[in-house]
């Protein structure tokens, strides 16, 4: 549990912060990464 | 006729004049404020119009719609359960075009820098001596995203729905008044011209297969922010299936209708005079502008930086699009990179940022409330 001082909100700010960036870059990397694929399957599947 | 005397007093007890207090009027003035902006300035009047009319209505003593078994408190059982906010999820869900983000990953971040403010704000309240489970509630607010700021209120500091919601939601109405200066202010004309090169198409696939993965990836991460993301992406699956139109129609017309006017008046009813006029709430708007101004900057610097990495391809303009409030932000950095250079279409570039500003939102709630332990 985050202590409810203000250190604690600066810990809990940190974290979030840290995490948030973190998972935005993860769904930025599936989508720049595995999302094209899913043209290409699809534009493999069209020309069959 | 001491009868008849008798019989007009108890008549006059009944209404509610005897019971008004300045309070009272004043925030019967305050929604007609209100009611002025969303009619005569158009700021948001799907919000701003039944939040006004709540607010009067909340104010005018004796009427027994706001007390337990009145018809105003069984619209507010849909704040107060957290219904309405996935509700309006799924009709924002089948009413957006993911597109722009799935074309432009890279500006994903931006929803990240512009969410500095929620934090800021949430360090501001804990000084000001809320507690931190109030300081997470407020600081949210600068996530500019109403139905996620209701969320996570009910969730960690219900008591002050009435100050969060309104604040919430009245700064997003203003957002085109509030943006627009610190854009101009943190940005030089030479970057407020750079046009942005035209994205990639997206095959439907790729937007059919966006809201599957979304849904389970960050159900599995985050489960305290299903109900809210799980009902976005069934309303965006909906939408691109391209089989049930009628569905999409329906969840993003009508019922979504229904549930605006039920949330907003709901909210309004929210600012009764006894409980909104504190020293609290006072603090509570304050620090709601300072997160929606730093998360404003935040987003705008953020995106300046990316501008230098990318060697000057980025308009550092749809960085202030990162704080979520799809689609007013997105059309506020627009409005300011068209004054500049009139053939410089910015919307669909914007619109990346700001789609993850509500991803971004969501996930900052969800993590908080996890840090907290609360579920």
């Amino acid at each position: 549990m985050v202590p409810d001082t203000v250190l604690g909100a600066i810990y809990l700010s940190i974290i979030d912060m840290v995490l948030l960036s973190m998972l935005l870059l993860v769904i930025g990397a599936i989508l720049s990464k595995i999302f094209p694929l899913f043209s290409k399957i699809e534009k493999f599947i069209n020309k069959k | 006729m001491e009868f008849l005397l008798k019989l007009f007093n108890d008549m006059i007890q009944t209404t509610g004049l005897v019971h008004l207090t300045w309070g009272n009027v004043f925030l019967i003035l305050v929604g007609i404020f209100l009611i002025y902006l969303a009619i005569v300035k158009k700021y948001e009047p799907f919000l701003l119009l039944p939040i006004g009319f709540g607010s009067i209505v909340a104010n005018i003593p004796a009427t027994d719609l706001l007390e337990p078994g009145g018809l105003i408190h069984f619209f507010y059982l849909g704040v107060e359960k957290v219904i309405y906010p996935p509700l309006i999820f799924l009709g924002v869900g089948a009413m957006t075009d993911f597109g722009p983000m799935i074309a432009n990953p890279s500006l994903m971040i931006l929803g990240a820098f512009a969410h500095i403010g929620i934090f800021i704000a949430l360090i501001g309240a804990k000084l000001l001596g809320f507690s931190i489970f109030e300081a997470g509630a407020i600081g949210i607010i600068g996530g500019a995203d109403g139905p996620m700021a209701i969320y996570v209120t009910q969730k960690l500091a219900p008591h002050l729905m009435a100050q969060i919601s309104v604040a919430a939601y009245s700064y997003m109405a203003l957002m085109p008044l509030i943006q627009p200066p610190i854009m101009r202010l943190l940005t030089t004309k030479e970057e407020r011209q750079i046009m942005m090169k035209q994205m990639r198409p997206v095959s439907k696939t790729e937007k059919i297969a966006f809201p599957i993965v979304i849904t389970v990836l960050i159900d599995l991460l985050l489960p305290p922010i299903a109900p809210l993301i799980t009902m976005l992406m069934l309303g965006n699956l909906l939408k691109e299936s391209g089989v049930v139109d009628r569905l999409a129609k329906t969840v993003s017309g009508e019922f979504m209708n229904v549930i605006t006017i039920l949330l907003g008046v709901s909210i309004g009813s929210t600012m009764k005079a006894d409980t909104f006029l504190t020293i609290k709430t006072l603090e509570i708007v304050t620090l709601g502008l300072i997160a929606f101004m730093t998360g404003t900057a935040g987003g705008v610097l953020g995106a300046k930086f990316l501008n230098k990495l990318s060697g000057g391809k980025i308009n550092p303009l749809v960085g202030s699009a990162g704080i979520a409030s799809v689609p007013i932000a997105a059309r506020v950095s627009h409005s300011v990179a068209i004054k500049e250079n009139p053939y410089n279409f910015l919307i669909m570039h914007a619109m990346g940022p700001n789609l993850a500003g509500v991803f971004g939102t969501a996930i900052a709630g969800g993590i908080m409330l996890v840090l907290l332990g609360v579920h």
